[in-house]
This record gives structure tokens, C-alpha cells and sequence, in this order.
């Protein structure tokens, strides 16, 4: 059974917990206002969540104190587990650097850790990061972004994706038109505008991603997100946070610079 | 001598519609001078808002002051002075007081035009986090005389714009990310390679310390017949303060736990900037003086 967009309605002083094992998410219904509890991220790779409604009277101890209050009109009120993507470009690595002659093309894979947001509606309760990801830099010294780095690394084979719960297998079509070959090495994925998709047996999937790298001296890079059609039998669950209409124009290879020696 | 009051009056008589069209002109010219010159301000102030806050409200301080000389100077033509004997007027005045006006306004004047400099130049921006001649803190305007600071104690700083043009400024804020520097001392003895591998840990278990640029450690030299290395780490600017505080404290923990040991001399540096007078509990991002670390 999947743990994502299940709508639990949860009745005044109740308490809807959902376990992932060694954390506890909780949003709580009181009479015009939700509380919610848990962690700030869930760290380790959690488990597929339990999904429990308890009396306000009967929660753990261990639940601890509510991290927010939200007031919200009304009593009883539903609430479901909503996967997003990642707020920040994420930086996906191969195994050892790869290369992609002129004229060729390729396919790689990469899991994408998700966010896992609690959702009354339309309404966004909390959010919490799956898996705590390390903040890097994609750029030169003075321009550049910050993103997230992931350890798992790009993959050829779809099979050998890292999957879990809590991430979407994302699949990326390099093309290079250049003249001189490509030596990827890091790959900067537009993560907060890719949509979540879900197929039959429960496994997550991102929007496909298509990067270019087009002829000319200048070698200029473009990133483009793919809709998925309903055909191939993927649902949709989870919306970007920035939606990307036209390719988004900028580095996507490599960007990475030695910040030299001592002062 | 005897003064002809029906002459006198005659002429009151015959001037007073020329004189009352006269005023009346130059009232309505005022108010337009007034009220246009704020209304142009405000439509200049918005059309430059592309070039940035402080750009765009010097712009339209000047698009306003323009529009009400020239204002006046209509008025007043209109109203039968003529423009060409004013002026001449004026400049003879000018001549008398322009040289006391010229040594008083001495100061002034080159405030203006500094700041002029400095909105051309751009070393900063509203809301940015500078050290301007030793005081820091975040900078809430750039006017035509002064920039004005808040520092991290929240103080109200007032820096003349002449100042600021001959001081080093640094703009902390200018760039997404910083280095943190710290300056450690180990006995001759030490594993240094544990070092590097105990930075290693501490950096991948901090939050916001960033996996590229990668930290490092770097020779620093002999001190003492100490051997003294600089470890550095990346974070974001926004987060930087956070950030060093969190990685010190695990990188202190994880030199003890591995069995390292520190020796007096150690220390954090900064890389740029003198010792800000002002700082004492920085909230973002904190430009503190060097502090000494426990030994």
C-alpha cells in the first residue's frame, strides 16, 4: 500500500501519527487549529511509514511537543503525506566521470531523496526532509547557486537505482552536440521543478529530464522537463515547486573550481 | 519734502491689478513647484527602481528639485520678472556670496559628489552587510550626503559619503558563500593525517558546511616549535555565523575524541577587513574579531 495522498480524516482532539520508524510525524485537529510534531528531518533512511488515529489522550509521551500551530477554520479536517521535490537544484554524480563524445547520447538514473510535506488540502502543514542532504556550490567563486549533493550516484541502468520510500527514480537524456566530448562529472538537476509521479506497483518517479549540450564555441547547456503522458501508466501525486515552462538555459555540467591555497 | 498722496494713490490704484496678477501667478506657481516636484520625484523614484533602491531615490531626490527651480524660475517669468535680469541679478550675488556660500558648503559639496561615486560605482547595496572604515553592519540607506548603517548592536551609524569613498569598504554579503579559517596548533608529533580525516568527519556531519569547494588543510608554518595547520571549510554567507559557531564546536569535540591535542596559539582568523569597532554579538553574517580558542 502506498503511504503518499492517502486522506485520513482526522475528528477534534485527535492525533493522526505516521511512524517511520525510528521518527514520528504527528498533526493533531483541535477546534480551529492543527498542531503538528515531529523532527526537523527525518536523518536516516526511514521506513515506509505506519499510519495511526489516537484520542488525543492516548498519544505516546514520546511524541514530544508541537513544533507549530496553524490556525485553520472549521473541525474535523483530513490529512494526507504529499511527496515533494527537493527546494534546491541537486548535484548527481557518476561513479567515475563519463564520458559522452560528440554526437552521442545517453540515458542515466538517479534516486532522488524527497520531502515529505503534510498536507491538509491544498494546505501545506509541515515539511520535512527525507534524508538530511549536504548544501554545495555550483559555480564560480562570485555567481553560482547553492544546491543539495546526494551520495548515490548516477546510474546507466535503471535497475541500479537506489530506490526507497522516499525517493523518485529521475531519468536524464544527455545529448552532445558539441564538437569536443563531455567529461560529466557533476550534473546539476533542476530538482524543485520536477513533478512526482507514482506507477502500479508503488515505486516514485520524477518528471524525465533532457539536457543538451548544443554545437559552437560557446558549448551552451540547456536543461528541458518532460511532462509524462497518462500512457505509460504513471499517476501523478506530487507538483513541482518551481514549474519550468521553456528549457532553462545555464550550466549543468561540471561546474567546479578549486578555491586555490592558503589566504 | 512733500509727497503727492493723490499721485501715490493714483498709481497704487493703476499698478494693483498687475501686481495682484503677479502674486496670484506666483502662488499658483509655487503650489505646482510643490506638489509636481513631488508627484515627478515619485514617478522618476519608481521609472529607476531597475537601478536599485538607493540609485532610485537619489534619482528622483534630484528629478525633484530640478523640476521645482525650473518651476519657479517659469513662475517668476511669467509673473513680468524677467528671467534674463534675475539672472544677471543672481549672478552678481553669486559673485558676493557665492565664496562665503562655496567655503560653508565646502563639506557638503563633496558628500554629494562622493556620493554620487559611490552610486556609480556600487559598492554595495541596500540591505547589504559591509565594513565601512572599521564599522559594520547592515547598510539601510545610501543618500546624497550620507550612508546610513545599522550595526549588529543595533546601533544607527552615520557615515558621510566622503568617508565611505576613502575607506576600504567590504561588502560581506556580496558573495553567495564564505570560507571559515581556523588556525590550530599540534605538537610536532601529531598524526597529521588523522587531522585531515577527523576535518573530513566533522565537515560531513555539520549542516551547511558545503562538500564543494571541499574543506581543507593546509601547512600553515612552525610556530613555537609547533606545527600550525589551517583548516578551512565553505558555507553559505546567510549561514555563516550558524555555521562556524556548529562546525568549531564538532570540530573541537572530534579532535578530542580522536586523540589529538591542541596546543596554546590557536586561533580563528578572518581573511579581510580590519577588527570591526562596533560588532560585539553579530546576528548575519558576523564579522567578529579574531578570537582565541581553548587550548
Amino acid at each position: 500500500m502506498t503511504l503518499w495522498r492517502q486522506p485520513v480524516q482526522v475528528e477534534v482532539d485527535h492525533r493522526a501519527r505516521w511512524d517511520f520508524g525510528n521518527r514520528v510525524l504527528w498533526a493533531e485537529r483541535r477546534s480551529g487549529q492543527w498542531l503538528i510534531g515531529g523532527p526537523e528531518g527525518l536523518e536516516d533512511e526511514p521506513q515506509v511509514p505506519t499510519l495511526a488515529v489516537t484520542p488525543t489522550a492516548e498519544v505516546p509521551e514520546t511524541d514530544g511537543a508541537p513544533l507549530r500551530r496553524l490556525a485553520v477554520a472549521g473541525e474535523a479536517r483530513s490529512v494526507e503525506l504529499v511527496p515533494r521535490p527537493p527546494p534546491r537544484p541537486i548535484i548527481a554524480r557518476p561513479e567515475t566521470p563519463l564520458v559522452v563524445p560528440s554526437g552521442q547520447s545517453t540515458t542515466v538514473y538517479v534516486g532522488l531523496p524527497l520531502w515529505v510535506g503534510v498536507h491538509d488540502g491544498e494546505l501545506v502543514l509541515h515539511e520535512v526532509p527525507a534524508l538530511r542532504l549536504s548544501e554545495t556550490w555550483f559555480g564560480t567563486p562570485a555567481e553560482g547557486e547553492l544546491c543539495y549533493s546526494i551520495r548515490t550516484r548516477l546510474r546507466m541502468a535503471v535497475q541500479d537505482v537506489h530506490r526507497g520510500a522516499h525517493r523518485a527514480t529521475c531519468e536524464i537524456a544527455i545529448r552532445n552536440e558539441n564538437v569536443e566530448p563531455l567529461v560529466l562529472e557533476r550534473l546539476r538537476l533542476p530538482a524543485p521543478s520536477l513533478a512526482i509521479y507514482t506507477d502500479d506497483r508503488g515505486e516514485l518517479w520524477t518528471s524525465p529530464v533532457r539536457v543538451l549540450r548544443e554545437k559552437g564555441d560557446s558549448g551552451k547547456e540547456s536543461t528541458e522537463i518532460e511532462r509524462r503522458d497518462a500512457s505509460d501508466g504513471r499517476r501523478r501525486i506530487g507538483e513541482p515547486r518551481q514549474p519550468l515552462s521553456a528549457p532553462l538555459l545555464g550550466r549543468v555540467f561540471n561546474a567546479m573550481w578549486s578555491p586555490g591555497g592558503s589566504p | 519734502m512733500n509727497l503727492d498722496w493723490d499721485v501715490v494713490q493714483t498709481w497704487a490704484l493703476d499698478a494693483l491689478p498687475a501686481v495682484g496678477w503677479a502674486v496670484a501667478i506666483g502662488l499658483i506657481g509655487l503650489l505646482i513647484g510643490i506638489v509636481g516636484a513631488r508627484l515627478f520625484r515619485r514617478w522618476v523614484g519608481t521609472w529607476s527602481q531597475p537601478l536599485g533602491p538607493g540609485r532610485a531615490n537619489l534619482l528622483g531626490k534630484l528629478a525633484g528639485y530640478a523640476f521645482f527651480v525650473l518651476t519657479v524660475a517659469w513662475t517668476l517669468n511669467a509673473a513680468g520678472l524677467p528671467l534674463s535680469g534675475m539672472l544677471g541679478w543672481v549672478a552678481g550675488a553669486a559673485g558676493i556670496a557665492g565664496v562665503a556660500i562655496g567655503f560653508a558648503s565646502q563639506t557638503s559639496a563633496s558628500n554629494v559628489i562622493s556620493g554620487l561615486f559611490l552610486l556609480g560605482e556600487r559598492p554595495f547595496e541596500e540591505g547589504d552587510f559591509v565594513i565601512i572604515g572599521g564599522t559594520a553592519g547592515q547598510v539601510l540607506a545610501v543618500e546624497l550626503l550620507s550612508v546610513k548603517l545599522r550595526t549588529f548592536d543595533n546601533l544607527f551609524v552615520r557615515v558621510p559619503n566622503e568617508t565611505a569613498m576613502k575607506s576600504t569598504i567590504t561588502n560581506i554579503s556580496r558573495f553567495k558563500i564564505r570560507r571559515i579559517d581556523l588556525i590550530l596548533r599540534f605538537p610536532p608529533d601529531a598524526p597529521l593525517e588523522r587531522v585531515k580525516q577527523t576535518l573530513d568527519r566533522t565537515a560531513d556531519a555539520t549542516p551547511y558546511i558545503l562538500t564543494q569547494p571541499a574543506p581543507s588543510v593546509l601547512f600553515s608554518g612552525f610556530a613555537d616549535g609547533m606545527v600550525e595547520l589551517q583548516l578551512s571549510a565553505w558555507a553559505s554567507a546567510e549561514a555563516f555565523g550558524e555555521t562556524r559557531g556548529k562546525w568549531v564546536v564538532e570540530l573541537l569535540a572530534a579532535i578530542n575524541k580522536a586523540g589529538l591535542t591542541l596546543v596554546g596559539g590557536s586561533r580563528a582568523v578572518r581573511l579581510v577587513g580590519p577588527a570591526p569597532q562596533a560588532a560585539s554579538a553579530p546576528p548575519e553574517p558576523p564579522p567578529e574579531p579574531p578570537a582565541e580558542l581553548p587550548h
